[in-house]
C-alpha cells in the first residue's frame, strides 16, 4: 500500500495523516490506563517517535498497528510501575485488559469513535461546526443565532452531515482498524 | 480475534448505515446479547460515540503534536529512550492479561544499563581411562590417544572418537559439560551426541559386544546411527533403548526423566516399559510416575538447534534452565513472579539480558544483575 510505503520510507506528509488519523485515539487509549493527559500525550509521542527512529518496515497497515497498540500499551504499564502505583491498581488493570467481553466492547467502541470521528473531519468545516455544536445540546435555534444563519440551513446541514456519516460508515472500505492482538503464540 | 473484532465492528457499522442485511441483523443481535456491547450499539445510535470523536479531538489535538514530532524527527537522532524494546526473541506472557510479543527486525540503539551476563559456549573436559582430564572448547585443536589406540579429536566443534575394533575392557570415558557449556560428541560408530549445560556423559571409547551403552546425567540429544547393536541411554530413572533414530533425553539431578522421540522408535524401561512413536515423551518423575504424552518436539529439543522453546513454562522453570546455560544464579524478590506462565522462544546465543529486558517490557517482571546474579522483581 502506497501510504504504508511512505510510512516506511518516513516520508513526513504520510506521517502527518498518520497523526491526524491515529493521535486523539492512541492518547484516549492510553489516557484510559495512566488517568493524566500530559503523561497520555507524552508515551504516544515518545512511542511514536521511536518508531521513527527506529530502523523497522512494516508489511501491513496491520503490522504496524499492531506494533504500535502494543508499544503504547507496554509503555503506559511501564509508566505505571515507574510511578508506583499501588499494586492493586495495577492487578486490576492488568484484570481489565484481559480478553474479556469487557475488554473487547470497548476495544469496539474505541475503533468506533475513532471512524466517527475520520469521518467528521472529512466534513465540510460549516457543515461539521453545525453538527457539532448540535451534538453539544444546542438546539436549531441556538445554533442558528450563534452562526447567523437560517434554522432552515442548519436543519439541512444537519442531515446532510448525518447522511454524510452513514454513508461512510457503510462503506466498509473506510479505514483500517486494529485491535489488541491476542495470538497464542 | 482480530476477526472478531473486525465483524462485530463491520455488523455495527452496517447496521448505523441501514444496509443491514436480514441475515446480518440476525447475527449481530447476536453479538448484542452481550450487555457491554448492547451499551456501544446504543451509544453509537444515539450520537455519543460521536461526542465523543470530536471531545477526544479536542483533548489531543493531532496537529499540535504533529509539529513537535516534526521537530524531534528533524533532530539528529539522539539516544533513544528504553520503551519499547524490539529483540531477536519473542516472548509472551502466556495468562490472559496481556501479550507482548516482540519480533525481529528493529534494532533500537539502547545504553547498555545492566551487566552483561553472555551465552555459553562449546566447551567441556574429557576423563580419560587414565584419569587425566583434556578440556576442549571453541579453539582447542585436539588429538589425543586413547588407550587401546583409539583417537579422539576435536575438530569443529565436535569431539570425534575413531578407533580399531578391539577387545578386551572397554575403556570408558567422561565428557563433562560445565554450566555455560555445550559440546557435541561424535562415536566410533556414528552416533552423535549433543551434550546441554551441566551434563555429564559417560561411554567407552569403543562400542565393542553387543550393545552400544552411554550413561546420561544432564541432557542430551542423540542422532544414532542405525545399526543392528541397540543403542542404550542408562540414567538414574530407567534406560532408553533406540535402534537408528533421532531423540533428547533430559535426566537432571533432583528433577524429573524425559526423553523426547523425534523419529525412529525408542523403548523406555526401568519403572516402566514405554515405546515411543515420534512426537511422543516419556517422562518420569524422581519418584517412579510414568506417563506418556504428545508433545511440541521444539519445545524439547529446540536447544539443540540454538533455539530455547517454551510453551506455558513457569518463570521458573524457564529461569532454571537459562541459569545452567547463562551460568548464573537466579533468585525471586517476590515469590509470586515464579509461577508466572510465559510462552516464547529466545536464541540460545544471545545475551541473556535480551530475554530479561523482553521480561521487563511485559510489566510483569522486573530485573538487576550483579555479578552474574539475577534478582527478578
Amino acid at each position: 500500500m502506497d501510504y504504508l510505503a511512505a510510512l516506511n520510507r518516513k516520508e513526513m506528509k504520510a506521517w502527518e495523516f498518520f497523526y491526524r488519523d491515529y493521535y486523539s485515539s492512541l492518547c484516549s487509549r492510553v489516557f484510559r490506563v495512566v488517568k493524566d493527559r500530559d503523561c497520555a500525550e507524552d508515551i504516544v509521542q515518545e512511542t511514536l517517535i521511536n518508531i521513527w527512529h527506529s530502523t523497522r518496515a512494516f508489511h501491513t497497515e496491520g503490522d504496524l498497528l499492531n506494533y504500535l497498540y502494543k508499544a503504547v500499551h507496554v509503555n503506559s504499564l511501564q509508566h505505571l510501575r515507574t510511578r508506583n502505583l499501588h499494586d492493586a491498581h495495577l492487578a486490576r488493570l492488568q484484570q481489565e485488559s484481559a480478553t474479556t467481553g469487557e475488554e473487547l466492547s470497548s476495544l469496539v467502541r474505541e475503533e468506533l469513535v475513532r471512524q466517527l470521528h475520520a469521518v467528521i473531519r472529512e466534513l465540510p468545516p460549516r457543515r461539521r461546526q453545525i453538527l457539532q455544536l448540535s451534538l453539544e445540546g444546542l438546539s436549531g435555534k441556538e445554533i442558528a443565532e450563534r452562526l447567523g444563519v437560517t434554522i432552515h440551513t442548519v436543519k439541512t446541514q444537519k442531515s446532510l452531515a448525518f447522511t454524510y456519516l452513514r454513508d461512510r460508515l457503510g462503506d466498509l472500505s473506510l479505514l483500517l482498524y486494529l485491535c489488541f492482538p491476542v495470538k497464542i503464540w | 480475534m482480530n476477526e472478531l473484532l473486525e465483524r462485530i465492528i463491520t455488523l455495527l457499522k452496517k447496521a448505523y448505515s441501514g444496509t443491514i442485511t436480514p441475515d446480518e441483523q440476525r447475527e449481530l443481535e447476536r453479538f448484542l446479547e452481550n450487555k457491554r456491547l448492547r451499551a456501544v450499539y446504543d451509544e453509537l445510535t444515539k450520537h455519543e460515540l460521536l461526542r465523543e470523536g470530536i471531545e477526544t479531538e479536542r483533548l489531543f489535538p493531532y496537529r499540535r503534536a504533529f509539529a513537535v514530532f516534526r521537530r524531534r524527527a528533524r533532530r539528529r537522532r539522539v539516544a533513544v529512550r528504553r520503551l519499547v524494546v524490539a529483540a531477536s526473541v519473542g516472548l509472551l506472557l502466556a495468562t490472559s492479561s496481556y501479550l507482548y510479543l516482540a519480533r525481529a527486525g528493529g534494532e533500537e540503539p539502547r545504553a547498555v544499563e545492566s551487566p552483561v551476563i553472555p551465552p555459553g559456549r562449546a566447551r567441556a573436559s574429557i576423563r580419560l581411562a587414565s584419569g587425566e582430564t583434556v578440556a576442549v572448547s571453541a579453539d582447542t585443536l585436539l588429538r589425543v590417544e586413547e588407550r587401546g589406540g583409539t583417537s579422539i579429536t576435536y575438530e569443529e566443534g565436535k569431539i570425534v572418537y575413531r578407533g580399531e575394533a578391539a577387545s578386551g575392557e572397554p575403556v570408558m570415558n567422561e565428557l563433562t559439560v560445565p554450566p555455560g557449556g555445550e559440546c557435541r560428541v561424535v562415536f566410533d560408530d556414528g552416533t552423535v551426541a549433543w551434550v546441554n549445560a551441566d551434563s555429564k556423559l559417560t561411554y567407552p571409547v569403543l562400542f565393542t559386544g553387543g550393545e552400544r551403552v552411554v550413561h546420561l546425567e544432564g541432557e542430551a540429544y542423540f542422532e544414532v546411527k542405525q545399526e543392528k547393536r541397540p543403542f542404550i541411554v542408562r540414567a538414574r530413572l530407567g534406560a532408553i533403548t533406540a535402534t537408528g533414530t533421532e531423540f533428547a533425553v533430559r535426566v537432571y539431578r533432583e528433577e524429573a526423566m524425559a526423553a523426547t522421540l523425534v523419529s525412529g522408535r525408542v523403548r523406555y524401561t526401568g519403572f516402566a516399559t514405554e515405546d515411543l512413536a515420534p512426537g511422543e515423551q516419556v517422562v518420569i518423575s524422581p519418584s517412579g510416575e510414568t506417563a506418556k504424552n504428545k508433545v511440541d518436539i521444539q519445545e524439547h529439543v529446540g536447544w539443540k538447534e540454538g533455539l530455547f522453546v517454551f510453551h506455558r513454562r513457569s518463570l521458573e522453570s524457564i529461569m532454571k534452565e537459562l541459569a545452567r546455560w547463562y551460568e548464573c544464579t537466579v533468585s525471586y524478590e517476590r515469590e509470586e513472579l515464579k509461577a508466572l506462565p510465559f510462552s516464547g522462544h529466545l536464541k540460545r546465543y544471545d545475551n541473556i539480558n535480551a530475554f530479561l529486558e523482553l521480561l521487563r517490557a511485559t510489566g510483569e517482571v522486573d530485573y538487576t544483575i550483579h555479578d552474574r546474579h539475577v534478582l527478578l522483581r
